[in-house]
């Protein structure tokens, strides 16, 4: 059988029992509501002006309207949050066909294992980053009815794409991978606590993390790299080059943890 | 007899359960403080090492807990045999939540002693006051892990919630310590406000806020055959 033809298959069918998973919208939309709230809290002011005094030291300032700043506080929090409930709404596909034993009928008919575990990643993935496109459109829709100034929807439609996805397809291939070795409720925690440890934390904190390396999966590299968006910057001034490195690593990192998977099933199979 | 029936009755919950249910946080403080260890080892400053050590009872335990309790609730694969058995389903599932608590209980308990003694500048607390340092988040992310599993019938989807509440606590505790409305919601006051005068007032109301979400699951279980609606695998 073609492989193309397994991996197209795989995807669709994936992508259908995803995204008919009333939990995972659910789960989302909370997850999208929490993120709305900080969101109101810090930057709502930047669609209407507002007077600041920061740190206390002299005349209040005025601080002009901005959408643009809006949309990128919307984007960073989202791809900062969003991809933990991502991550964890993919953790038991894996360990689902092991559960309801299909995995032993896969097993025998042709078609390679390496295109129906790929399969699963594109359409799981795809599937589960609607609901995100969906939360994220409703933010911005909620922007453009207070300050209608469409001439930033590409801008809205590239922090999309370089702050929010690739966190999500990073996050997408460790949580569709790592259960093959982990049970799923092990997998969650370490997943929440490495999320929180290699993405928000900050070195404050005085802990040693990767946070502060290109390995930071949360958008905060690309924020301030591709649009000089400083708030939350790891580190002020960074280049282009870097931020694009940033997303290269994270999202190819994503795909190899799929592709380990495959080998270790493969190798767990000719054990048996 | 009826002691050694009800023993029995648990240990075979307990196997059903699994290890990793119940092993998941006596492993997730392990590795909180070996991490503390490691980092004593480089000199690290206690205020630091404290920390660390306190957010393996404080955040690492609770979660684990509430994990394993969202996951327990969510998934049975023996329901209808259960609905079938004189004994309630209530029964039997207050047996598991029983058993993962307890077994949490005793890692809070024994690492709280055993940190308090040994290193006394490590947690922010007395002994008597340090037991509501895990205890009122792991009792909250229980009642939160029983009513999401419960309602939602998935554990991803249950304990994405879970992580996500997790996570929002962890990075907006400034927000949560700062205002008012948020204090009783406010799971990680001993990690970030120790000193604070709210910080009992906090632990009683996240125990009285789990007390309510465990009164919503009992409730809930009353009505067995509503776990049989759509369960989403």
């Amino acid at each position: 059988m073609n492989q193309a033809s397994v991996l197209l298959g795989a995807m669709r069918y994936e992508f259908r029992m995803q995204i008919r998973r009333r939990a995972v919208w659910v789960v989302l939309a909370f997850l999208g509501g929490m993120v709305f709230l900080l969101w109101y809290g810090i930057a709502s002011d930047y669609l209407y002006g507002f007077y600041t005094n920061k740190g206390e030291a002299g005349a209040h300032v005025y601080v002009p309207p901005s959408l643009r700043t809006a949309v990128l506080y919307w984007a960073l929090l989202m791809a900062m949050f969003l991809p933990v409930g991502v991550g964890l709404v993919l953790a038991d596909r894996l360990a689902r066909d092991r559960q309801s034993r299909v995995d032993e009928i896969f097993a025998t008919v042709p078609g390679a294992l390496g295109a129906r575990l790929f399969g699963k990643y594109l359409g799981g993935a795809l599937a589960t980053l609607m609901p995100v496109a969906v939360l994220y459109a409703a933010g911005l829709g909620y922007m453009l009815t207070q300050r209608a100034e469409p001439g930033e929807l590409p801008l809205a439609l590239a922090a999309f794409a370089a702050l929010v996805l690739p966190g999500s397809l990073f996050v997408a291939g460790w949580s569709i991978a790592l259960p093959a070795l982990l049970k799923v409720p092990l997998y969650q925690i370490l997943f929440v606590g490495y999320w929180f440890w290699a993405g928000l934390l900050t070195d404050r904190a005085g802990v040693p993390t990767v946070a502060g390396t290109v390995l930071n999966a949360s958008g905060r590299w690309a924020s301030n790299g591709l649009f000089q968006f400083m708030p939350l910057a790891i580190r002020p001034g960074t280049g282009v080059a870097f931020a694009l490195g940033n997303i290269a690593l994270i999202v190819v990192l994503g795909l190899l943890t799929i592709v380990a998977a495959w080998r270790y099933l493969l190798w767990q199979r000719a054990r048996q | 007899m009826r002691l050694r029936a009800s023993l029995r009755a648990l240990h075979y919950e307990r196997r059903i359960l699994g290890v990793l249910a119940l092993a998941l946080p006596l492993l997730i403080v392990a590795g909180f403080d070996g991490f503390a260890g490691l980092l004593g080892l480089g000199r690290t400053a206690h205020s630091v090492l404290g920390n660390v050590l306190t957010a393996g009872l404080e955040t690492g335990l609770p979660l684990a807990a509430g994990l394993s309790v969202s996951a327990m609730m969510a998934q049975d694969s023996a329901l209808e045999l259960q609905l079938s058995l004189p004994t309630a389903y209530r029964t039997t599932v207050q047996r598991r939540f029983a058993l993962i608590l307890l077994a949490a209980a005793l890692v809070g308990a024994a690492a709280t002693v055993g940190l308090t003694l040994a290193l006394p500048w490590s947690l922010a607390k007395p002994l008597g006051a340090g037991q509501l340092l895990w205890l009122a988040p792991t009792l909250w992310f229980c009642g939160a892990g029983a009513v999401l599993g419960l309602l939602l019938r998935s554990r991803a989807a249950s304990g994405a919630v879970l992580g996500g509440i997790w996570v929002a606590e962890l990075a907006a505790h400034g927000y949560f310590a700062a205002t008012g409305w948020a204090r009783p919601w406010f799971l990680f006051a001993t990690l970030y406000a120790p000193e604070a005068d709210f910080w009992l007032a906090n632990r009683v109301e996240l125990i009285a806020i789990a007390l309510a979400l465990l009164a919503g699951a009992w409730l809930y279980l009353r009505n067995p055959e509503w776990r049989f609606h759509g369960e989403d695998a």
